[in-house]
């Protein structure tokens, strides 16, 4: 798993405290589709990634296309880097 | 004005030129632009068979044609029933058939689910402002049975006890009388743009709506997905410079906390009113000193009574206050009275009981739900009183304080939930024996309402997965009510007489 997506599982994980084992959080488990995450806790989801990788969503920027999955969050802040 | 549709044919003939409604996609209509698309609406109705005194549902996400469709059924006389599109099939489905609607306005991708759900229909294809729709037409068998007795302008369903939405019934009245006081106390005239938050389904938005077009205001349609995103929010207010910004307080905060409200100057400002849930303290101060030329008020009313109470928020307020804000005095349309268990007072000082409310704006009753209307409206002093079920305090000032439920009814983010609406649909899936569903305040200053779902699972089951029962509920309940957390137990605690002990799953962890 690349740095950016091991950072983010992190947070999901300790930080936001999502209902699911390590193990069964992929690359391409859905986040904000199955509801794992709430609307509270995207934000926080991307205050977080802001903060930890220098880059900024613009208000239309936060949805489920750059946000639903590890995978979609790296390509995302891949491309704002 | 007398009713909706005078009211919205002085606004068509007055303001003209003026724009009525833009979207979040720039797109715009004139008030003549959108009388013409009611107009041609209105002849397909009458075309496929609406006549005065139908009930007429609209499911369709928020937009000028959707606008269209709820003036449409105004202008032909009939009732209109919104209906939440993102909310399951079989509940709109149950709503349509409650409600022996006559024919449904939908859209051509939401058709295929409500028919699919509904007794042998027709479908036609028409087109609202040029854009493709469905007119879903329906044969009710009891057809004397849509003419009611009421001159009756919309039904709004709400969660239910018992495990079905129930639909309150607001005449022309009803409404009138608190658009018309809505325009008079925020002094909205044809240059306010007003936000449009709130869904059509609840009731918050038929102020924007109404009381926009009345006074040849420009309204803003925003969109639920942008509800959810305070940084789209701060950022609207700004570009459309919104004048009247009507939403629940929880929006409000999320706003603050989230809204990179520092990019924005927000001076356009000059009402903000707060509705759907009790007003926390903390975030006024921050509020006043952001948005200072604005005044804030608080509004109080359920569905069935719109806002009957209203309270100015004072221009300051001591941080270490605890106590939540007044719900307020009663508008000039409505009279309060307090149960206070052996009897019924006039408004006084020092009283504390279940708070009920008469005058112009309490509403026809609910439809088809002839035992509810007696526990719910009780005839007193000559006047029709609705009992609120909410427990009030009434100050030396004759202010009205909200204290507490007297149900199982909550409210979370401005929506009424029925914790028994829940639970009835959790006992609607074979393998649950039991289900208990309570309210548990969270959050650092246990402001927030979390909805936790306890169950029991039949002999040979073992606990479900949590996505499974978020995925079965929200085929019967909008996801709105769906639980913050589900707790699995071998078996659920029970009082003395076999019914589900609520105190004792309050006290679980």
């Amino acid at each position: 798993m690349s740095e950016i997506k091991s950072s983010v599982k992190t947070y999901l994980l300790e930080e936001l405290n999502l209902p699911v084992k390590a193990e069964e959080l992929n690359d391409d488990t859905p986040l904000l589709s199955s509801r794992l995450i709430d609307s509270i806790s995207a934000l926080l989801l991307v205050e977080y990634l802001e903060k930890e990788f220098k880059i900024e969503f613009q208000p239309h920027e936060v949805n489920n296309d750059n946000l639903d999955s590890l995978q979609l969050i790296e390509q995302f802040v891949q491309s704002k880097q | 004005m007398s009713d909706l549709k005078r009211l919205i044919a002085d606004s068509f003939s007055h303001f003209s030129s003026q724009i009525a409604l833009v979207d979040e996609s720039d797109r715009s209509l004139s008030y003549t632009q959108l009388k013409y698309g009611v107009d041609a609406l209105s002849t397909d109705l009458e075309k496929y068979g609406a006549i005065p005194g139908h009930r007429i549902g609209v499911c369709m996400p928020k937009s000028l044609e959707s606008v269209c469709a709820l003036l449409s059924v105004v202008q032909i006389e009939g009732a209109y029933i919104p209906l939440d599109p993102e909310a399951p099939a079989s509940r709109n489905s149950y709503i349509i058939g409650d409600a022996q609607a006559s024919l449904v306005i939908t859209t051509t991708a939401l058709a295929p689910a409500l028919i699919g759900m509904m007794s042998p229909c027709r479908i036609v294809d028409v087109n609202i402002l040029e854009t493709p729709c469905q007119l879903i037409q329906l044969d009710y068998p009891d057809s004397d049975k849509l003419m009611v007795p009421l001159n009756l302008a919309y039904i709004l369903y709400t969660s239910g006890s018992t495990g079905q939405p129930k639909g309150v019934m607001i005449t022309h009245q009803n409404a009138m009388c608190f658009i018309q006081w809505g325009i008079k106390t925020f002094d909205l005239v044809e240059d306010d743009v007003l936000s449009s938050i709130a869904p059509f389904h609840f009731d918050l938005s038929v102020f924007d709506l109404y009381a926009g077009l009345a006074s040849g205001a420009r309204i803003i349609l925003i969109q639920p997905s942008s509800v959810k995103n305070p940084m789209i929010l701060a950022e609207l207010i700004d570009r459309f410079k919104i004048t009247v910004w009507y939403a629940t307080p929880t929006t409000l905060k999320m706003m603050l906390r989230f809204g990179r409200m520092n990019r924005y100057s927000h001076t356009s400002l000059h009402s903000v009113l707060f509705a759907g849930e009790v007003f926390p303290i903390a975030p006024l101060n921050e509020l006043r000193t952001r948005w200072s030329q604005a005044k804030f008020y608080n509004l109080y009313g359920p569905t069935e009574t719109n806002v009957c109470t209203y309270f100015e928020l004072p221009t300051e307020v001591d941080q270490n206050q605890t106590h939540p804000f007044p719900i307020g005095y009663p508008c000039s349309y409505a009279i309060c009275a307090i149960d206070d268990g052996s009897q019924i007072h006039n408004v006084t000082s020092g009283l504390e009981g279940e708070l009920l409310v008469a005058g112009e704006s309490v509403m026809g009753g609910y439809l088809n739900q002839p035992d509810r209307n007696e526990s719910a409206l009780l005839l007193h002093d000559g006047m029709r009183f609705y009992r609120t079920g909410d427990i009030v305090r009434i100050d030396n000032q004759l202010l009205i304080h909200y204290i507490s439920r007297k149900d199982r009814m909550v409210k979370r983010h401005g929506f009424r939930i029925e914790l028994g609406e829940i639970e009835a649909s959790l006992h609607t899936e074979p393998r649950i024996a039991e289900a208990g569903v309570i309210r548990r305040m969270s959050g650092p200053t246990l402001s927030e309402t979390k909805i936790v779902a306890f169950y029991s699972t039949n002999e040979s089951e073992n606990e479900l997965d949590i996505p499974y029962l978020q995925s079965f509920l929200l085929t019967h309940i909008p996801s709105y009510m769906l639980p913050d957390q589900f707790v699995y137990l071998e078996e659920m605690p029970k009082t003395s007489t076999h019914k589900v002990d609520y105190t004792a799953l309050n006290r679980f962890k």
